[in-house]
């Protein structure tokens, strides 16, 4: 099975992946940026997918897959803002909904960084220990820009 | 001086530094960092530093190599070179002509704590300036000349050096009685007439060789201070106007380096330009929370918070002058120009500024390698719960 493949076998998911980061919005484009060996696998925005299904759930905003050897590694990208603590509350609510609904998919099979990009201003450095609390956790802060 | 241009010297391809009230240097080992200081300590104290050259006999008969082996230390004349620039407020300066012609003016307008201080009291007291070999910097020489004047001056009586009421505010004293000296005193006692700094707790005196690491390197930063800040109602010493101080950090625990830069803060509302240089996270820390309180308005209660400082009457009145300063940040890059990295925005595109001059790196890393770690694991799907419940 390939990603796109699983991703159309995803509930809710058919029919969602756009080449490259086509999925994301060009203003959370800007936060990405691509190395320039990365082969991309096409992106889906998670968010608006299952706007209808889960209207009131804390959904995560994107997967982007990323070929890697035969496979392919998925990069769960969540932009939002880190310009207060209460920031913190709501990328944990995410992070709780994201690894539930993964649970149900076959996306849960892949390799994966589950990454937090600050959509402007961060008030947060990598040693604040909320930080290191998400990253014991699984997610990964990445400021304001990622580089996949 | 408002603005300080170095080129091409030594590892420094161009530093354009312009200084707040609280200047902050970060950067690798050998960047460059500590001869910027050193040059601002130069071009502000010229007469002052020929004056003493000469006075210890040390001649270098107007040649720059030699002065440069004199004041920065031996073998430090091969940073110079033929397209070498020194341009203070933007104008060139004519360095040769600087440093073989006497200047008129000899008093001292920056008082510099050099990284090596806990070398000034390698016996257990302050060495004088004479008291160094040849090739040793001038800027230790001259610090541990300053703290033997001191003691010799200022500290003629009986009773102990730290703690003591008029050194140092009572806010300030507890903080470092609490953070670096605990249940001890400095004081001076005697062996065979030969006087010497002890620690003392009870009737255990502990000399130098015996303290803890950060014990010494702190007290010679303590005395340095003690200077910078007279007994009396004055607030600064003389004719100084800038304070530099490399890598306060050194040996201290966080809270010790806390209470450290709180004095740093007195230093700075009572008029002192203070230059820092530093591979401590901490202190940008400070210069980070300093800005955003003065961006959005944050108090002096806010500030001292941060510190988990008494918010008596005379630490809120000195926090609240603080809040108004301006404060710079600076990387050196090694074979790059210096980088202005003051707004320190962890989210900024800027990879130095984001990762503070390198110094949010491993942590960074840290955490990156904890979460994919997770991430990957098992046990992460088992996180959350059911989307369907929500």
């Amino acid at each position: 099975m390939s990603f796109m493949d699983d991703v159309n076998a995803t509930p809710n998911l058919k029919g969602t992946l756009r080449p490259g980061l086509q999925a994301l919005s060009a203003a959370n484009k800007a936060h990405v940026n691509l190395e320039s060996e990365t082969k991309l696998l096409g992106s889906v925005d998670v968010d608006t997918a299952l706007k209808k299904t889960h209207p009131q759930a804390a959904r995560w905003d994107y997967v982007v897959g990323k070929k890697q050897g035969e496979s392919a590694h998925l990069h769960w990208i969540e932009v939002h803002p880190a310009s207060s603590t209460g920031n913190i509350a709501e990328i944990e609510a995410k992070l709780v909904w994201l690894t539930g609904w993964m649970r149900g998919t076959p996306l849960l099979n892949y390799p994966r960084s589950v990454v937090w990009v600050a959509s402007g201003k961060s008030v947060f450095n990598s040693r604040h220990p909320k930080l290191k609390a998400l990253a014991a956790r699984g997610l990964s802060f990445a400021g304001g820009h990622l580089t996949i | 001086m408002k603005r300080l241009t170095l080129k091409n010297i030594g590892q420094i391809q161009e530093a354009d530094l312009s200084f707040g009230d609280l200047t902050v240097l970060v950067g690798p080992q050998a960047s460059g960092k500590s001869i910027s200081l050193q040059w601002l300590k130069f071009l502000l104290d010229a007469g002052l530093i020929q004056q003493q050259l000469h006075t210890y006999g040390l001649d270098y008969g107007g040649s720059l190599p030699d002065f440069l082996d004199i004041y920065l230390g031996e073998g430090m004349h091969s940073i110079w070179r033929d397209d070498s620039e020194v341009r203070v407020n933007g104008k060139p300066v004519d360095v040769l002509k600087r440093i073989s012609r006497q200047q008129r003016t000899k008093t001292e307008s920056v008082f510099l704590i050099p990284a090596q201080r806990v070398m000034t009291l390698a016996n257990g007291w302050p060495k004088p300036f004479q008291g160094y070999s040849a090739g040793d910097p001038y800027a230790v020489r001259a610090f541990s000349e300053k703290l033997r004047m001191l003691m010799e001056r200022e500290f003629t009586g009986t009773g102990p050096l730290f703690p003591q009421a008029n050194r140092l505010k009572l806010d300030y004293r507890n903080l470092l009685q609490a953070s670096v000296f605990g249940d001890f005193k400095l004081t001076v006692d005697k062996v065979q007439s030969q006087k010497r700094l002890v620690l003392g707790s009870g009737s255990n005196h502990l000399p130098f060789m015996v303290w803890s690491a950060g014990q010494r390197e702190f007290v010679p930063l303590l005395l340095g201070l003690y200077w910078l800040m007279p007994p009396s109602k004055v607030a600064r010493r003389g004719e100084i106007e800038w304070v530099i101080i490399e890598e306060l950090e050194m040996g201290l625990h966080p809270r010790a380096i806390s209470a450290v830069l709180l004095i740093v803060l007195e230093l700075m509302t009572r008029g002192y330009k203070v230059c820092l240089s530093t591979h401590s996270p901490q202190v940008l820390e400070l210069v980070w929370a300093l800005e955003t309180l003065r961006q959005y308005q944050g108090c002096a209660d806010d500030l001292l918070d941060l510190f988990e400082a008494p918010h008596t009457a005379v630490l809120l009145d000195m926090a609240n002058q603080a809040i108004a300063k301006q404060s710079r940040v600076y990387y050196f890059e090694p074979g790059g120009p210096v980088k202005d990295i003051t707004h320190l925005d962890p989210a900024s595109s800027v990879a130095q500024e984001a990762s503070w001059g390198g110094l949010l790196e491993f942590s960074t890393r840290a955490n990156d390698t904890v979460a994919k770690v997770v991430a990957n694991s098992p046990s992460f799907a088992l996180n959350g719960f059911s989307a369907e419940g929500q």
